[in-house]
């Protein structure tokens, strides 16, 4: 059964990951034909219902997009449209955005190694299976997300789609004696993140390696979460504002997530793997010596070992937030007045997975006149697809059931977003 | 369905938890139904009263320890009218799912099982699911789901006495 020549397998709505997709594998005369990630998730038009809105509201609106990474919408929409009108937000502003976005990462990260993608590691169909044989693990987890939580409503107002965000900063900014009830749980979660590292550096690793470019954020001092210009492993550097000259996208039939590739260059890779590897440089010593601790070396190109990447990028969080809360003051006023113009803004920040492209043009009145916005998982669809392609050849061997399972695992690897992307999991694979 | 973190002769502890977004028309039930309880204060202080999104996590800190918790949400029925109200046990919520594989949200019933999977689950669980029927944008509950706040309220104050624990143990 297990090496008939022809087949399909159907996954038609994929577990532990973020959004609604499926997948599609055909195989004819024993070689794999086709691999397709399906985004079924209907396409959202946030872009079309932007137009005509005014230039204060895309933070609140933008952030609907996702559950998880609401930030990073936010904090993309706000350096897009504060490009536009002239503004750069700097000082404990920006400093009170960048702990804001360390509290998402960390709950965004911990999430998914510790609910959504350890399991694959451990053997079990779900974390709360996994609860059951390791439950001081999941209750480490489970503290270490609820500190990222914490930081979310502490600056934010809330822990999912934050309400205290406005074009220009916020609307209110933290006390010093919240920040301090707040740094003593991160000094706690500081060993739970060093902790998660070493757990997760005792799993089993497939050897599977790609060879797609990576691109990320970069910021010579430091490594880039809410700003820096864009570079890749290919030696590409470019700034925001040249975004959509260098990445190109189009409809492919079989997603509602538009594919994304580099202009004359192809796919590529963006996300946690693809931050490591650019910007390992700018980790603090702290978390680089971590992922010297835990074998990670100087890049990362196996995706099943971005959970490394996710645990040490976490530390990194912890850090960092640490770093922000004990230099803040509270700012006399907490944003900056933004005036809109007739122009055009450009933003991409550092989403958990990825970069995140927001692109604005305001009329005179401030109101939108066009949106776009380039979210991670569609940027890394094509290179999703293309590794599937080569997994799945080396294991035809393998029963469909156990194939179909893997191929899951290997999907789980990148941490795709299908609502974001939607612009989509269900594996089908097509043996006949 | 026992609480392992409940230590024997230790003082009783309920807690009431209401569910959901009181932006979201009747999906803020739950929160209604707390705030009639604040306002009546009709519960003693061993009773605590919260409000949450029903982020797991933020659930099973306010549960955990717990004699009896009585939590309130807005659910969607395809067949009970506005206002109907499902009283669930631990196990009943348990099978409380989504109709998604996503993780953007995690449902109610899976948040039951993990906290068991954790021995934090309350001993006793009871879920008032009354059935609403606006969930779109703005504040104020729909005619039909605002008449039945005081008597979920009455049910979770009734739940959380003493008088009535024989019940629900079992």
């Amino acid at each position: 059964m297990t090496h008939r020549p022809d087949r399909t397998l159907d996954v038609r709505a994929l577990a532990r990951v973020e959004g609604e997709g499926a997948m599609h594998v055909r195989v004819r005369a024993g070689a794999v034909e086709q691999v397709r990630l399906e985004i079924y998730e209907p396409p959202r038009f946030f872009e079309a219902f932007l137009r005509g809105r005014r230039y204060t509201e895309p933070p609140d609106i933008t952030a609907r997009i996702c559950g998880i990474c609401p930030v990073a919408y936010q904090m993309s929409a706000c350096a897009a449209i504060e490009d536009a009108c002239g503004v750069q937000v700097d000082g404990a502003v920006a400093d009170l955005r960048r702990l804001l976005y360390c509290g998402e990462w960390i709950e965004s990260h911990v999430l998914h190694i510790y609910l959504l993608h350890a399991p694959d590691f451990l053997g079990y169909p779900s974390a709360i299976d996994m609860a059951k044989d390791h439950r001081d693990v999941v209750e480490r987890g489970l503290a270490l997300k609820k500190v990222g939580n914490e930081i979310m409503e502490v600056v934010g107002g809330r822990a999912i789609h934050p309400i205290n965000v406005r074009i220009g900063g916020f609307y209110r900014a933290p006390s010093r004696q919240q920040m301090t009830a707040l740094a003593a749980k991160l000094r706690v979660a500081l060993d739970q993140a060093l902790d998660t590292a070493r757990w997760v550096a005792g799993f089993e690793f497939p050897d599977f390696h790609h060879d797609h470019e990576m691109l990320a954020l970069s910021e010579p001092g430091r490594y880039a979460i809410e700003r820096g210009s864009v570079v890749t492993t290919g030696g590409l550097a470019f700034p925001v504002t040249a975004f959509e000259e260098h990445v190109i996208e189009e409809h492919i039939e079989h997603s509602t997530a538009l594919h994304a590739h580099l202009a004359g260059r192809g796919r590529y890779l963006t996300g946690p793997a693809a931050r490591y590897t650019l910007n390992r440089a700018w980790l603090s010593p702290l978390a680089r010596q971590v992922a010297d601790d835990i074998g990670l070396g100087e890049r990362c190109d196996n995706p099943y070992r971005s959970i490394l990447v996710r645990a040490v990028e976490v530390v990194y969080a912890v850090e960092e937030a640490l770093r922000l809360i004990d230099e803040y003051e509270p700012p006399a006023v907490p944003y900056v007045d933004v005036q809109p113009r007739a122009a055009t803004g450009y933003g991409a920040t550092e989403a958990p997975r990825g970069t995140l492209f927001h692109r604005y043009a305001l009329d005179a009145d401030g109101l939108i006149t066009s949106a776009r916005i380039v979210p991670p998982t569609s940027q890394n669809q094509a290179s999703i697809e293309e590794d599937l392609r080569r997994f799945v050849a080396d294991r035809l061997h393998l029963s469909d059931h156990q194939l179909t399972h893997d191929c899951e695992q290997a999907i789980r690897n990148y941490d795709p977003c299908i609502s974001c992307a939607t612009h989509f999991l269900d594996l089908t694979v097509d043996r006949s | 369905m026992s609480a392992g973190s409940v230590p024997p002769g230790a003082p009783r502890r309920c807690v009431v938890i209401g569910i959901g977004n009181d932006l979201r028309h009747d999906d803020g039930f739950g929160p209604a139904v707390v705030q009639l309880l604040r306002e009546e204060g009709t519960v003693g202080a061993e009773v605590t009263l919260a409000v949450t999104d029903g982020e797991p996590t933020g659930l099973i800190d306010l549960w955990t320890g717990a004699d009896v918790a009585v939590v309130i949400d807005a659910v969607l029925s395809p067949t009970d009218p506005p206002g109907y109200c499902h009283e669930l046990r631990c196990e009943e919520a348990a099978g409380l799912t989504a109709a998604t594989a996503s993780s953007h949200s995690v449902s109610l019933g899976s948040t039951v099982q993990l906290a068991r999977a954790l021995d934090r689950l309350p001993r006793v669980l009871v879920v008032l699911a009354v059935v609403g029927r606006d969930f779109g944008y703005g504040p104020g509950l729909s005619a039909l789901v605002a008449s039945a706040v005081p008597a979920a309220a009455r049910r979770a104050v009734e739940l959380v006495t003493a008088s009535v624990d024989h019940q629900l143990r079992g």
